[in-house]
């Protein structure tokens, strides 16, 4: 501390009293003392102010709604679990034994409440169906480019299923055998049977028609067990 | 060597006897000024977010500067009938003021410190022939008069401009009452730390920023910067320009400084008027004559130069060597009242603040209510220096004139980082209420509440790239931190028929378009900040439409947004 | 006789200071001479390539090329063991990493999440093969990633700053220095899908002074890629604007999955995110091993596998559906017939057909 120390002082130091000296000596300590207690408090205090903890997260994923999302999702080989508490889960598409197609790896189910997020719009005429569930599948075949989607809808009640069909019904298009009523137009099936309403729709109209058709035919076949 | 100076001859202390004048009053001053402008410092460096998250015990200590600021703590005690939490501290420094005087402004302020340093470092002694308004000495005490007047006497005599602090204090006071808190503008601690902030550390960290990242970017830092760069450099040609002249603060506490038990008196039976007292006077008081309290620093640099001896730090000395008060015209002070009264109608009237506000103004997480947030803003801007993304910016004019230099978010530049509410813990004034992470995201206990949005993200279908070029684009959904996700792409179903009267609906070949549910978004920003389409306006941008601070407050017709519940 | 008007000496002096100026400003003016006009401007050299990870590492044809391990919950070190044990019974990670070595790993702290959401790396999981690192001798463990939102708040909230301290390692925080542009993807590639970028800015410097590379991946839901594993992970080298690439992501994985060839990559399977990936944020999306119910972990050399068999049994997709799997196999297997030593390929039931595939039940 060379320049404040040692330069020129008009007033001589003698004439430095002693409260002077006491004060000044108070004022250093006490700076000193807030100096040692900012660095102490901030040392010691080691925290993670902004973590939060998984219970916070629970609570709130209880409450919390779910965006359109299909609420079950299944692999074709159910897992049992350690804990013993098993999920019986099932495949409902059954094989169609056609060469080259496979029954669909992922399993899509969604129930009132988000089924507009798998077909949009068109949600509102099966809600006033009452329509309970939709289960969704693609079956694909082995080229990989075309796929047959099935759309199995649960209607609750038979007379609801009939009802769907009826306001969907293309009245010109031939009937086909299959489950209680069911039409064929530009490949693709709809069928009916119990509170089941289903539609087989190939992405290739022509060619895919008749394993669209057979596919159906499975399908009705595994309903009403 | 020896000086002579009008016939004194001061001798050089000895060397090794320096260390003995540690104990002189004035060297304990500097030394408790360098600490003070060290602690100071320190606050400012150390708070960071990442310091703040792991070092908690600092944010006791990060905005005490302005904590003890006691014009802060009545401006806001007069807009918002409280005292906010940490703003009771302002008791330690306006308590001893009253007994001592106004002491801060030379022992603890950083920013009279910086005046002082910078003056005393750059500052050329500047021959004055004839200065004017020299107050001339007894000439019954006096020698013969020197035919030129030492530079120092002019430098640190009182000047009437002196008096504009008060007609400031006034006026900012007036604004304050009507509910406009416009303090921060030049409160010397808001100035020096908005100015750290904004300007200068960004600046010192430029010619490193290869090694230590990309330095801050700050709106409007060229004004920020430019600001404090005159008001310092200022000192070169007038000695402690701000703090004599435009300091409120230091106005305040001369105010106060009229009930002080203990001041400079000056015997004038030992003076024989050589006016070296006046040599390093810092607060331009006369203590040659008679003391104006009201300007006096109590730095005690006169006590030192006084070869006499006469000057002591008197308990209760007599009245009439001293101007208690300031020295104030009251018309001058009713005219800076009335400017004070019509600042607020006429920047009101502008409607920034109510119905013709921007949606663009966007608050941080935590902050109350426009119209509250101005009575309490003091533009520290120390929520910008905490921020870690740097979304905090201060505004310009977006906000209004009240709103210059209050902390808006800018997503172009940042993102409200999810779980960090940092502002809230730095703010001195409540301006940003300090909030928990669980209460902004609506976690834990706030789970009914649900979370603070600051906004809400819309999508420019004419720029988005999915919707306007068909390009597959999901970046707005990937980095969307809320779960469920805000921001979901989907695609659109493409309606055909399959024979009449059966409708299908296949997908759409298309890349799926993104869709943001206004009942989940918090409007973080996280999304305008990512999205690949930058330029002045994103694809998908934050609005302040539909922020929980406006929804309290129906009849204020602000940002409430028609509410969507979320669509489960 | 008339005065000189000069000396010798001004002579002297102002003469020479003349010419030396001169010459000096016409020597400057030469050297510095831009005819063209582009001369000062700053040019685009990216780096070609990175170095092989795995070229030095001596791996004995039939050894196993795909490691899993599954077992309870709170048993991560055995997990950790078990699965880098079984890549070699004999040495474990004293085949890939010997004495002297600088690991560096690289897991995912790319969001500003607590560990339990599963967005990020397990911090146990990371820790316990920073210890294996130590084991074998590293000489220096560094972990790196460069996330999108603040460093420091992910690297602390995900609880990695902790786990890299309490073993000693260090955390290299990215910062502009340490980028360089890398080439990505075939120079000569002229049917590049519009959006991709033939360099990017890669996080060169702490690739530059490792000798070992360790990914250590979560397993994710992704709303665009469809996953987030080992291949992915990669992203995090990234620097610059990257979303951009998002726009054909699927060219992007694969491109850098054809760059950057590791020691080994690691998948965690501990907290696998079923939906709402890749930030997560609802414990109800995670699932330890995802698909099978309990933790698991997987260590393997050959990333393309890893990410088949993990997108097959823990996610319960198929991969043959997965584009990226498809890109990056394609890309991976020119490189390997241009003489470069490495594994890619998606078809992990080959492996599994031919005993590479070790299977350890705690």
């Amino acid at each position: 501390m060379p320049t404040f120390l040692a330069r020129r002082y008009a007033r001589k130091l003698d004439a430095v009293g002693r409260t002077e000296r006491a004060v000044g000596t108070f004022i250093l300590l006490l700076v000193v003392g807030i100096v040692a207690a900012y660095a102490v408090q901030v040392a010691t205090d080691r925290d993670y102010l902004f973590n939060v903890g998984a219970p916070d997260y629970r609570a709130a994923d209880a409450r919390r709604g779910a965006w359109p999302e299909p609420i079950e999702e299944f692999a074709p080989e159910p897992v049992a679990r350690s804990d013993g508490s098993a999920r019986e889960v099932e495949n409902p598409f059954p094989d169609p034994d056609l060469p080259g197609w496979r029954t669909p790896v992922r399993v899509e189910r969604f129930d009132a409440e988000n089924l507009f997020a798998k077909i949009d719009g068109r949600a509102d005429l099966y809600l006033q169906h009452g329509v309970a569930g939709l289960t969704f599948g693609a079956y694909t075949h082995a080229d990989g480019d075309h796929t047959i989607d099935v759309y199995w809808y649960d209607m609750g009640q038979a007379e609801q299923a009939a009802a769907i069909f009826r306001a969907e019904q293309d009245a010109e298009a031939p009937r086909v055998r299959v489950g209680e009523e069911a039409y064929q137009v530009g490949g693709a099936v709809f069928l009916r049977k119990g509170s089941s309403y289903v539609q087989v729709l190939p992405s290739r109209l022509d060619e895919d028609a008749g394993a669209a058709l057979r596919i159906a035919e499975q399908i009705a076949g595994s309903i009403g067990e | 060597m020896k000086r002579t100076l009008d016939q004194t001859t001061v001798p050089f202390t000895r060397f090794g006897e320096s260390w003995q004048n540690v104990l002189r009053i004035t060297s304990i001053r500097i030394l408790v000024q360098a600490a003070m402008f060290a602690l100071f410092l320190s606050f400012v460096l150390l708070t960071t977010f990442a310091n703040l998250d792991r070092l908690p015990g600092l944010r006791h200590w990060a905005s005490k500067f302005l904590e003890i600021d006691p014009f802060i703590a009545l401006a806001a005690a007069i807009t918002t009938h409280t005292v906010y939490k940490g703003l009771l501290w302002s008791l330690v420094i306006l308590v001893p003021t009253l007994f001592l005087g106004r002491f801060f402004c030379n022992w603890m302020c950083p920013y009279g410190t910086l005046h002082q340093f910078v003056g005393w470092l750059f500052r050329r002694p500047a021959r004055t022939p004839n200065p004017s308004g020299a107050q001339e000495p007894d000439p019954a005490n006096r020698p013969a008069a020197p035919v030129r007047q030492p530079w120092w006497r002019a430098a640190n005599e009182y000047r009437p401009a002196q008096r504009f602090k008060y007609y400031l204090l006034v006026g900012l006071l007036v604004a304050a009452a009507c509910g406009s808190l416009q303090i921060g503008l030049l409160d010397p601690l808001c100035l020096l730390y908005r100015s750290l902030t904004g300007a200068v550390l960004p600046a010192a960290q430029q010619p490193f920023s290869r090694l230590l990242g990309s330095g801050r970017l700050h709106q409007g830092a060229w004004l920020i910067g430019f600001l404090l760069f005159v008001l310092v450099a200022m000192n070169l040609v007038y000695p402690r320009f701000f703090c004599r002249v435009l300091c409120p603060l230091g106005a305040l506490l001369g105010v106060l400084a009229r009930f002080a038990w203990w001041r400079i008196d000056r015997d004038p039976a030992r003076c024989r008027g050589c006016d070296r007292c006046r040599l390093d006077c810092e607060g331009a008081c006369d203590p040659h004559a008679e003391l104006r309290r009201a300007e006096c620093f109590v730095c005690f640099n006169c006590i030192e130069e006084c070869p006499e001896g006469a000057l002591r730090f008197a308990f209760f000395p007599p009245k009439e060597r001293e101007v208690a008060g300031p020295d104030l015209a009251r018309r001058q002070v009713v005219f800076a009242g009335l400017t004070g009264l019509l600042f607020y109608p006429f920047v009101r009237t502008t409607g920034r603040a109510t119905r013709d506000f921007s949606s663009r103004v966007i608050r941080p997480p935590g902050a109350v209510e426009e119209l509250e947030l101005l009575e309490r803003c003091v533009k520290c801007a120390q929520c910008v220096r905490v921020c870690p993304t740097n979304v905090i910016q201060p505004a310009w004019f977006e906000a209004g004139v009240e709103g210059l230099w209050t902390p808006v978010l800018n997503f172009r530049i940042g993102h409200c980082q999810l779980h960090c509410t940092a502002c809230g813990y730095v703010c001195p004034t409540g301006a940003i209420q300090r909030v928990t992470v669980p209460h902004k995201l609506g976690l834990g206990e706030y789970v009914d509440q649900g979370p603070i949005r600051l906004g809400t993200a819309h999508i420019d279908v004419g720029r988005c790239l999915p919707y306007s070029a068909g390009i597959a684009c999901q970046v707005c959904e990937e980095v969307c931190p809320t779960s469920p996700k805000a921001i979901r792409a989907r695609y659109r179903m493409r309606r055909g028929r399959r024979g009449r009267g059966a409708e299908s609906a296949e997908r759409d070949d298309a890349p799926p378009v993104p869709t943001v549910d206004l009942g989940l978004c918090i409007g973080c920003g996280l999304c305008e900040r990512e999205c690949p389409v930058v330029g002045d306006r994103r694809a998908i941008y934050v609005t302040a439409e539909g922020e929980t601070r406006s929804q309290e407050y129906p009849e204020r017709d602000r940002n409430r947004a028609v509410r969507v519940p979320s669509q489960r | 006789m008339a005065e000189p008007r000069w000396t010798r000496r001004e002579l002297l002096t102002r003469g020479a200071g003349a010419v030396l100026g001169g010459g000096a400003a016409v020597a400057g003016g030469y050297l510095l001479y831009d005819p063209k006009g582009d001369r000062g401007l700053p040019r685009w050299q990216p780096r070609l390539g990175l170095k092989n990870f795995f070229a030095q590492i001596d791996l004995p044809a039939g050894h196993p090329r795909l490691s899993v391990a599954v077992g309870p919950e709170h048993r991560t070190e055995e997990l950790v063991r078990a699965a880098v044990g079984g890549l070699d019974p004999a040495l474990g990670l004293r085949r890939f990493v010997q004495p002297g070595d600088v690991v560096l790993i690289k897991p995912n702290v790319g969001f500003d999440r607590p560990p339990h959401v599963g967005a990020t790396t397990n911090p146990e999981v990371l820790r316990w093969i920073i210890r294996l690192c130590r084991e074998a001798g590293a000489r220096e463990i560094l972990v790196t990633d460069n996330p999108i939102e603040s460093p420091q708040a992910c690297f602390s909230r995900s609880g990695i700053a902790a786990a890299v301290e309490t073993e000693g390692a260090k955390v290299v925080l990215p910062a502009p220095a340490q980028f360089e542009l890398v080439l990505l993807g075939q120079p000569q590639a002229r049917s590049r899908a519009p959006g991709t970028a033939a360099a990017w800015p890669v996080l060169y410097r702490p690739l530059d002074r490792a000798t070992k590379l360790i990914g250590v991946a979560p397993i994710k839901d992704h709303n665009l890629s469809s996953a987030s594993m080992t291949l992915k992970n990669w992203y995090g080298l990234l620097g610059g604007r990257r979303h951009q690439l998002h726009q054909t992501i699927h060219e992007a994985i694969s491109d850098l999955a054809a760059l950057l060839s590791p020691t080994l990559v690691i998948a965690d399977g501990t907290r696998v995110m079923l939906h709402n990936g890749p930030t997560g944020g609802r414990v109800s999306d995670v699932r330890p091993g995802g698909q099978l119910g309990r933790p698991v972990l997987v260590a393997s050399v050959d990333p393309v596998a890893c990410d088949a068999w993990c997108y097959q049994r823990l996610l319960g997709r198929d991969p043959a559906a997965l584009d990226y799997l498809r890109l990056a196999e394609q890309k991976i297997q020119a490189r390997v017939a241009a003489g470069e030593r490495r594994f890619g390929q998606r078809d992990w039931l080959a492996y599994d057909r031919a005993g590479q595939v070790v299977t350890t039940t705690l």
